[in-house]
Order: C-alpha cells, then sequence, then structure tokens
C-alpha cells in the first residue's frame, strides 16, 4: 500500500514557517501558565466544599443534592496522547433551570430569561445553548437490531442556531470498536457523502424541535443489509457533534443471529518441543461475503497474507473472506517452543487468539 | 495551599536555554511534520498550520522531546493528530456547506475514502497505520512516537493495514 502519491509537489518553506512557530510557542507558554493557575484555583474551591461537607456530617444534618444550575460548567484538560494538555470547558448541566416557552420550530418573543442567557445576537453556529433531551435513559440493544429513539432539541439561547444534520455521515449506526475480537470487517460500507444535501435544524430563540428515530446495531453495508455490532458499548448522536448532551450511551449486547459462526478447540495437549495442527472453522451467516482480519496464536512473521494462500501461512494477521452461508476451514499451526526456539517448558499456558482463549498443556 | 510548582515554573528561560537546540533541529521537524499532515489533508494552508501548531509543541518541551531517540517521530505523530482533527472538523464543515457551497472547498475524494476507512480501525491500529504506512515511519520510530515495543507496532501494523486494505478495497500488492 502505498501513499507516495499523496505527497505536495512543492516542499514547505521553512524559513516562512519559523517565525510562525515561534510566535505559536509563545502563546503556548502562555496558555500553560494560565492552565496551571486555572487547576490551582479549581483545587482551592473543592477544598473548602469538602470541608462544608465534612461539617454538615458532624452536625448530622441530610445531604441534599443540588442540581447544577444551567450556565455552570467544568474545567477539564484533554491530552492528545503527546502529553500535551489543553484547558476545555463545556456545560456539565443535566437539569435545566430556564424553562422558555417550547416551540417545535418555531421561536419568537417568548424567549428565555434574557437575565440569565448571554445575548450574543444572531448566531447561527453557536450551540453552546442548546440542550438534546433523550426520552429514554442509555439505551441497551442486541447487535443487529434497531430501537426508536426520541430526542428533543431546544434552542435556549437568544440567538437563532443551526444544527447541521447529515444523515448519511451521522446517527443511527452504532459501531463497538472490534478490538481483537474476530468479526466481520464492515465493508463495503454505504459511502457518508459529506456533499449529501444535510438537513439542518434552523432553531429560533426557546424552540424546540423533537424527533423519534431508529438506532441500528450495526452498520448498513448495503442497501437494506446491516452488519450487527461487535458487543460493546458505543453511542448514538443525531447531530454532527459526537460530544455530550448531543450522544446516547448505546450498551450492545450479543447478537441472537450473529454474522458468522467460529468454531474451534478451545484446549489441546501437545509435547514440548512438538507442533500440531488445529481446525479452525468460520461459517458466513448472511447473504452477502464476509472479509475476516484473524490474530493468530503466532505472532512473528506471517505480515499480512491472505490466510487461505498457504497451508504454512502464520494465522496472525491474516485475513480471508467467506461466501455467503459458506463455511471456511483454516489449520491452525501451535508449537511448543519458547521465544529462544528451544522446547517449551511442560505446564499449563493460555493463548489468546482473536481475544478467545486457547488452553495449552504442554507435556514432558 | 502551595503553589510551589506554579510559581517555581519558568518556561521561557528553559526555552531560551535550549533554543539553539530546537533551531538546529527546526528544518527536519517541520518538513517532516508538513509531509505527515499534508498526506493526511491534502491541502497546504492546513498541512502548514498542522506543521507549525505541532512544531509549538515541540519547542515548548523541547527539553524532553530532545531525549528521545526520535523527536521527529514525535512531532510526525503531533502532526498526524492534529491533522485527524483537523480533516474531521473540515468533514462537519462540509456537511454544512450544503446551505453555503462556497465556503468549504470539496475534500478530495481519495483522501475521504482513506480518513473512513482509518476510523474503522481501532484507535491503537489506527495510530500505528497512520505513522507506519501513512506517513512512512519505520517500525523503530513509529514504537517510540508511541512509546510502545516494535513487537507491539508490528502486530498492530499487520492487523490494521490488512483491515485498512479490507476497508479500501484494495488487494494485497504483495
Amino acid at each position: 500500500m502505498n501513499f507516495n502519491d499523496l505527497d505536495d509537489v512543492a516542499t514547505p518553506s521553512t524559513a516562512d514557517a519559523r517565525e510562525k512557530v515561534s510566535a505559536r510557542a509563545r502563546q503556548l507558554r502562555t496558555r500553560r501558565r494560565a492552565l496551571f493557575s486555572g487547576v490551582a484555583a479549581t483545587t482551592a474551591i473543592v477544598c473548602a466544599f469538602g470541608s462544608m461537607a465534612y461539617a454538615s456530617d458532624n452536625g448530622h444534618r441530610a445531604n441534599v443534592a443540588v442540581p447544577p444550575k444551567q450556565d455552570e460548567t467544568a474545567t477539564t484538560t484533554t491530552d492528545d496522547g503527546t502529553g500535551i494538555t489543553t484547558p476545555t470547558t463545556e456545560s456539565v448541566a443535566t437539569t435545566t433551570t430556564i424553562k422558555p416557552t417550547r416551540r417545535t420550530h418555531g421561536g419568537g418573543s417568548n424567549g428565555p430569561d434574557a437575565t440569565t442567557v448571554p445575548n450574543r445576537g444572531d448566531n447561527s453556529a453557536d450551540i453552546s445553548m442548546v440542550h438534546v433531551q433523550f426520552l429514554r435513559g442509555p439505551l441497551a440493544i442486541a447487535g443487529g437490531d434497531s430501537a426508536p429513539v426520541s430526542y428533543t432539541v431546544t434552542n435556549d439561547g437568544t440567538w437563532t442556531v443551526r444544527i447541521p444534520r447529515n444523515p448519511s455521515c451521522v446517527g443511527a449506526a452504532v459501531w463497538v470498536p472490534e478490538g481483537n475480537r474476530l468479526w466481520p470487517v464492515p465493508v463495503p460500507m454505504l459511502a457518508c457523502t459529506p456533499t449529501t444535501p444535510s438537513d439542518p435544524i434552523i432553531l429560533a430563540p426557546g424552540a424546540s424541535y423533537s424527533e423519534t428515530d431508529t438506532v441500528h446495531a450495526g452498520i448498513e453495508i448495503g442497501v437494506g443489509t446491516w452488519l450487527p455490532s461487535p458487543p460493546g458499548d458505543g453511542f448514538y448522536y443525531p447531530f454532527a457533534y459526537e460530544t455530550a448532551p448531543f450522544t446516547l450511551p448505546v450498551h450492545v449486547t450479543a447478537s441472537p443471529n450473529p454474522p458468522f459462526t467460529d468454531t474451534r478447540p478451545t484446549d489441546v495437549t501437545i509435547r514440548s518441543g512438538d507442533s500440531k495442527d488445529l481446525s479452525f472453522a468460520v461459517t458466513n451467516n448472511l447473504d452477502i461475503e464476509e472479509a475476516f482480519v484473524s490474530v493468530g496464536p503466532q505472532i512473528s512473521g506471517g505480515d499480512n497474507q491472505q490466510c487461505d494462500d498457504s497451508p504454512n501461512v502464520n494465522l496472525a494477521h491474516c485475513r480471508f473472506t467467506v461466501l455467503a452461508h459458506q463455511t471456511v476451514t483454516l489449520t491452525a499451526h501451535v508449537h511448543a517452543i519458547s521465544a529462544d526456539s528451544g522446547p517449551l517448558a511442560p505446564g499449563e499456558y493460555d493463548l489468546e487468539w482473536n481475544e478467545l482463549t486457547l488452553h495449552l498443556t504442554v507435556t514432558p | 495551599m502551595e503553589l510551589v510548582g506554579v510559581t517555581a515554573w519558568t518556561p521561557d528561560r528553559a526555552a531560551a536555554a535550549h533554543a539553539d537546540d530546537f533551531d538546529a533541529s527546526f528544518d527536519a521537524l517541520y518538513v517532516a511534520a508538513y509531509r505527515a499532515a499534508f498526506r493526511l489533508l491534502g491541502s497546504r494552508p492546513d498541512a502548514e498550520d498542522a506543521a507549525q501548531e505541532a512544531c509549538a509543541r515541540a519547542c515548548v518541551r523541547w527539553r524532553k522531546v530532545q531525549r528521545l531517540d526520535a523527536p521527529v517521530a514525535w512531532v510526525v505523530r503531533v502532526a498526524t493528530n492534529i491533522a485527524i482533527d483537523r480533516w474531521r472538523q473540515l468533514q462537519r464543515d462540509a456537511a454544512r456547506a450544503v446551505d453555503a457551497p462556497t465556503e468549504v472547498p470539496a475534500l478530495d475524494g481519495r483522501r475521504v475514502d482513506l480518513h473512513r476507512a482509518l476510523e474503522s480501525l481501532p484507535k491503537r491500529q489506527r495510530d500505528v497505520v497512520v505513522l507506519r504506512y501513512v506517513v512512512d515511519l519505520s517500525e523503530a520510530e513509529t514504537a517510540e512516537a508511541l512509546g510502545c515495543a516494535p513487537g507491539t507496532v508490528k502486530s498492530h501494523a499487520s492487523r490494521g493495514i490488512a483491515a485498512l486494505r479490507a476497508a479500501l478495497g484494495e488487494e494485497d500488492d504483495r
């Protein structure tokens, strides 16, 4: 796979970039100083609340839950994985204290209290005062199944907002990352084309919009054909925002109609230093071809090969396809040898194989 | 409350002490970061922006970054993270652009496919595939950038590139 043709034909000017980088570095240092100060202030506030709670408990007063106000915010940090933190601010309110008159796709004079909501004029891109209420708690759904989800989105600001939706790119398909589990690769996915006509929701101040959507625990890989999601935790997001409060957690349970059946041994006994073949069968339960990527019990060599090219290919990281309702049988070669190529010491071993455990008993 | 860590921190002096080292390394860092970002974004202004931001972060943290075996790998990783975030933003902008089509340029089709395929990978695999294959870092450099063992890179890379090929509908080019 070659990405050289994605290169720029020109070489960037480093001379021009030096000054800009220098200026940015100065800004970053300033922001880091501000962040340190912010953390110190937050710590002071938390300490004060902690002391108050302790005093209340000693006085045998009942705990009182205080809902957060609409304009309360929490300062957190995000790390891009490089150790660099940047401050972000997001609303943590789950209870609305501002109650504008609700209308659908309308708005007008009965907007929210102007004394408690910042008036920023007409800023359609500012969604800071838009709130989404899902009319149910976290959703649990079996892979491949679907369920209706209703939500109401409300503009609590004093300006008109435009909330982008693109039905082909967002929303109803919930997919839990498969990790190292053996699972069909979701191809071909139906194209998400950003230029597909979007269907934005335009909300006047105080207006709200309600919708019922159908959430699928899977990805549509052909018109009307859905590949069930692996089990696990994902989320549904009806708009182009993948962060709270625009997301609903979805727990995907194992599909009652799994897209494939994986048959393989779970226990094997082998003499130290010997090799053994293990049959491993995958049956496609769908009406279309499925592609898989295997993570085998061996991790050396065998760099990205077709599993069925050769009887000697390593099953680690190879890929294979199974036609509709067909079964492919592969052979795994288990070698009771140690990392230094000597005989593996007798004993009990567990090998991870596509997130399933192969129990290996090595005899002398 | 003690604020020792805050008041004792003097980033300007620390940065100045290592300014010469950073300056000497700048060209290599910037070109590598730009190249990585351009492959992902396909836009000179956006790639320059990502490369400048990555180099600025390296400059601020140069005391630590220069101790790495491959500072370039660190900068490239930061640039790719910024580029991927920028791409997502461009996609969102493009989705909104239907109402104002002149505001956002059309996204390059091949890169759209590439990013869609990358998004289908688990995060660790995606990180490895981007650095190892899209940006062409070596196994050792990728391991350095991600803070993991070369063997881990190898296992993620193999599976990741297989999944990427499958998602892109490409056959093996062995």
